[in-house]
């Protein structure tokens, strides 16, 4: 077989798609819809089931009660619980004349894929999996984050808190959030959550976004009659895992049955006044104190 | 991916596309000197992968919508209010294709840069989609 004498990069352009230009101008949409947005806080934990969630939506609704503008996104495609958290079911994300209009609540712009449902218990039409095409799910998730990302009317936003899915693997956001980025890692005070963060935090670290600090969720049962904390923590777990790691802990979050009861009816504990409420004050003022 | 045209040794152009049928994208180029022509043609796993990227073989000529790949892919249509009169209107429409004819209609209405779905581009969707409300 002869073989042509030019080889790929001596073809100037690409025959007419310009996908690289297309590229560019998605590239561009996003970095145009940022500009609004000062800070964007990631909430990650590595492992399922820390409170990511739970601690994005109640951090969110303190720094709206600060009286900043914040957005919330959940990039949870799959198990989506954010916008439910809030109490901003049966609401559906429009289209208005600047973007894709996000649903308001607590003074907090949403953006899930929860609003995107036709119905509450509605699966979405993931694709890929009937193509047994692992890589066309990845490529997909990366898309829709990067649209709900740049096509949400957010408008001018102090802070942008978004609810990463469980796991490590990061590749699915954009790489230019990085200098915008601060990663709030959640984790349970014991040495099986704090394996998985050293884990998620090298990721993170090498993808450019900027590590603030550990959120221990679960951390103390608050005793309803004297108010003194009940430990549920291994200190001595966390305190080396701070130290190894070299990140502060920037809170420590209760187990209250209000943080709960508040997710399954949508009104985050925070917004009554209570232990939830004092360890997330102190969990947004240590985050400000970091970013400085 | 370059097509080269190996009796000239140049740049084949994209001359058109069509599909997805049946899952498959057929893509033409063509070499502008001696006429030679190939198509590409995707397995579905090759078509979702090009949708998921949300880019469009052949190059844009007119910019994507508000959340375009997003709605393709969740299959949730676009998001994008009806008025009354238009909800009405679609109540002609038999029960059971009822969501799909209202997700072409929105994204009739998208591409012509409407923010709400009215009766006219209801119309206009029963037009194209032959008998219609």
């Amino acid at each position: 077989m002869t073989l042509p004498s030019k080889g790929y990069s001596s073809l100037h352009g690409d025959g007419g798609s310009d996908i690289a230009g297309q590229v560019r101008e998605q590239q561009a949409r996003l970095a145009a819809r940022l500009e609004g947005i000062d800070q964007i806080l990631l909430t990650a934990g590595g492992k399922g089931g820390v409170g990511k969630s739970t601690v994005a939506t109640n951090l969110a609704v303190t720094l709206a009660r600060a009286g900043t503008q914040v957005g919330l996104l959940d990039a949870d495609l799959e198990g989506a619980t954010a916008a439910r958290m809030l109490g901003a079911t049966g609401m559906h994300a429009r289209l208005g004349s600047g973007g894709v209009l996000p649903a308001e609540v607590h003074g907090i712009r949403v953006m899930s894929s929860d609003l995107l449902r036709p119905g509450e218990l509605t699966p979405l039409n993931w694709p890929g999996l009937e193509d047994g095409a692992p890589v066309v799910g990845s490529a997909a998730r990366a898309t829709i984050v990067r649209e709900f990302l740049a096509d949400t009317a957010w408008g001018k936003l102090d802070h942008l808190v978004v609810d990463l899915p469980p796991g490590i693997d990061l590749s699915f956001l954009p790489a230019c959030l990085g200098p915008q980025a601060g990663m709030v890692v959640v984790t349970l005070p014991n040495t099986v959550s704090l394996r998985v963060v050293s884990r998620a935090t090298t990721v993170a670290s090498a993808a450019g976004i900027r590590v603030l600090g550990l959120a221990v969720n679960m951390a103390y049962v608050p005793c309803e009659h004297c108010g003194n904390r009940i430990s549920l923590s291994d200190n001595g777990a966390v305190n080396t895992a701070s130290e190894l790691l070299g990140l502060p802990v920037l809170a420590t979050l209760p187990w209250d049955a209000a943080v709960a009861a508040g997710a399954e009816l949508g009104v985050p504990a925070v917004l009554h006044e209570g232990a939830a409420n004092h360890a997330y004050a102190t969990l947004a003022s240590r985050i400000m104190e970091v970013l400085g | 991916m370059k097509f080269l045209c190996m009796a000239c040794e140049e740049a084949m152009s994209f001359e058109d596309a069509a599909g997805p049928n049946e899952g498959s994208v057929t893509v033409v180029f063509r070499c502008k000197h001696c006429g030679a022509g190939v198509a590409l043609l995707t397995n579905p796993a090759e078509t979702r992968l090009i949708q998921a990227l949300g880019v469009k073989v052949g190059g844009r000529t007119v910019e994507p919508g508000a959340f375009e790949t997003t709605g393709a892919l969740l299959g949730t249509g676009t998001a994008i209010s009806w008025t009354s009169e238009a909800e009405e209107r679609l109540k002609r429409v038999p029960e059971f294709v009822r969501p799909m004819v209202r997700a072409a209609i929105e994204r009739l209405a998208v591409t012509k840069g409407a923010t709400e779905v009215t009766v006219e581009h209801v119309v206009a969707a029963g037009h194209s989609l032959g008998p219609g409300p």
